[in-house]
């Protein structure tokens, strides 16, 4: 593995996306924290400074055409080519009917998860096929596979996953390797905020995994490492979860004995 | 995750086992090869020992119940608790239509590829959920989820990986997690000598991969390891593919167009 790669975290201001960070910073990559949150994603990036990783941040709205294409150019043209680049951003929704959400609500999350997600890969993906090599990596999530009461988060989530295997066929003969990792209920920052808030409930979080734990930042930051390390050249297409067993563990558990 | 675990890899003596041997063994693992083929199993332990690792080796035919039995008693009597189990032993099948293939080898072949680690997962599995830890990686396929002409190793395989989900969600309450590799076509020692009989065109191994390589054994070796290590601890109940991108671009370049 190449010393030093560069490496683009969206959302890298804190929680999945920080860990992620952290752990690209602590192989010796240099990361970029890209984040709506600038001032955050300044402190979390000097953070990975003061412990001797190399980091930068900027501020940008993945949900802006403009600003996303502006990032990869600024980025390219300050620190060179890109070979990392981790879709993360995105917003939460609390569990709810149809009928409850509002449309601006709905629209929001599918212009952050989706469309933001789509204008980052748009804009790199072409870039690294140039290089004949890159790696792009999705936050999809457990919903990417089975219902839950998101009625915006989780179809969202299901086209990140058709996005990726979609990308990862087209930009595959280019060398350029998407993949996705699945994390089910993960205590992040944000999860933190609503559980403070009362919209959620942490005892619920695990109940239904196979292994009783619940799943923090660092674990799913692990997965993204490793399909982004040359240990995993060959993959690509994939949407690997980290759920401690809850997919396996949702149908095994609900069956009548 | 202790200095040296204890890994027993069915199948060790060739092809993705052995890869896998060597890979475990290069960090440091205690590595037991059980394998039905004594003297590739005694040069894989020689070579595994003259680099320094350490590797143990027992005759094992997977389809003997009684010997699964008595091996794995041995093996936990002599070289200690087995932290991780690969079920690498496995056969394969030539491609043909259902009223090609002699029911006597349809038989066989599921007594081997799906019995074979049903039992071993069976002997080995609830002594691991006694000690409260322990990792099973099975070898799934690309055809565990899409069909290929393969009418007894593809229905196999499609079992197996049902039974990792059962098994990881039978299993995770007491610390055990039980994944599955799906590699592509793998360039082994065994599918060499079916190219070399003219039995298989290696043009064609690759023709539907996203990306134009071949997989090879040590690919394959690299998510085993990932998977049983304490980076995955997060991880169970998934099949993570490895095959340049096969299973995204075979349907995204038949696409009419």
């Amino acid at each position: 593995m190449a010393d030093g790669r560069i490496v683009v975290v969206t959302g890298g201001a804190q929680g999945i996306g920080f860990a992620t960070a952290k752990r690209f910073a602590r192989d010796g990559d240099f990361v970029i924290l890209a984040d709506v949150k600038g001032e955050l994603a300044q402190r979390s990036a000097h953070e990975i400074g003061e412990h001797g990783g190399a980091a930068a941040a900027y501020e940008f709205d993945v949900s802006h055409e403009d600003a996303v294409e502006n990032l990869v150019e600024s980025i390219e043209s300050e620190h060179g080519s890109i070979e990392v680049w981790v879709n993360n951003a995105g917003i939460l929704e609390n569990p709810g009917r149809s009928s409850d959400k509002s449309m601006d609500e709905h629209d929001r999350i599918w212009d952050v998860n989706y469309r933001g997600l789509y204008l980052c890969c748009r804009a790199v993906a072409p870039r690294m096929a140039e290089h004949g090599q890159g790696c792009i990596l999705n936050l999809a999530s457990s919903t990417s596979f089975k219902s839950m009461p998101l009625v915006a988060y989780g179809p969202s989530k299901v086209a990140v996953k058709s996005l990726t295997e979609v990308l990862a066929a087209e930009f595959g003969p280019q060398g350029v390797r998407v993949n996705a990792v699945a994390p089910h209920a993960t205590l992040s920052d944000e999860m933190k905020v609503r559980i403070k808030a009362g919209e959620r409930d942490p005892e619920k979080l695990k109940a239904h995994n196979a292994i009783p734990k619940v799943i923090m930042p660092e674990d799913v930051a692990e997965g993204i490492f490793f399909l982004c390390s040359e240990a995993a050249h060959a993959i690509t297409g994939v949407t690997l979860p980290i759920d401690y067993g809850w997919l396996v563990g949702v149908t095994h558990k609900a069956y009548p004995k | 995750m202790a200095d040296t675990r204890v890994i027993l890899i069915t199948g060790g003596a060739a092809g993705i086992g052995l890869a896998t041997a060597v890979r475990f063994a290069k960090a440091g693992d205690h590595v037991v090869i059980a394998d039905v083929f004594e003297d590739k199993a005694h040069e894989a332990v020689t070579s595994i020992i003259s680099s320094g690792g350490k590797a143990s080796f027992y005759l094992l035919d997977v389809a003997d119940d009684d010997q699964i039995l008595r091996v794995v008693q041995e093996i936990e009597e002599t070289e200690g608790a087995i932290d991780a189990l690969v079920t690498c032993a496995g056969i394969l099948q030539n491609p043909g239509s259902i009223e090609d293939m002699p029911i006597e080898e349809h038989d066989r072949m599921w007594r081997i590829n799906y019995r074979g680690v049903y039992m071993t997962c069976r002997e080995v599995g609830p002594r691991m959920t006694a000690r409260g830890h322990g990792a099973i990686v099975n070898m799934h396929s690309t055809t565990s989820t899409r069909p290929y002409p393969l009418v007894a190793y593809g229905t196999g395989k499609a079992s197996l990986k049902m039974l990792t989900e059962v098994l990881a969600a039978e299993f995770g309450p007491n610390g055990v997690r039980v994944n599955g590799v799906a590699p592509g076509v793998t360039m082994t020692e065994n599918m060499k000598q079916r190219v070399v009989a003219g039995e298989r065109d290696p043009e064609k191994i690759i023709a539907w991969n996203a990306i134009p390589e071949i997989v090879v054994p040590e690919d394959v070796a690299e998510s085993i390891f990932f998977l049983c290590s304490e980076e995955a601890h997060a991880i169970s109940g998934v099949t993570l593919p490895i095959d340049y991108g096969w299973q995204v671009a075979v349907n995204y370049n038949a696409y009419p167009r």
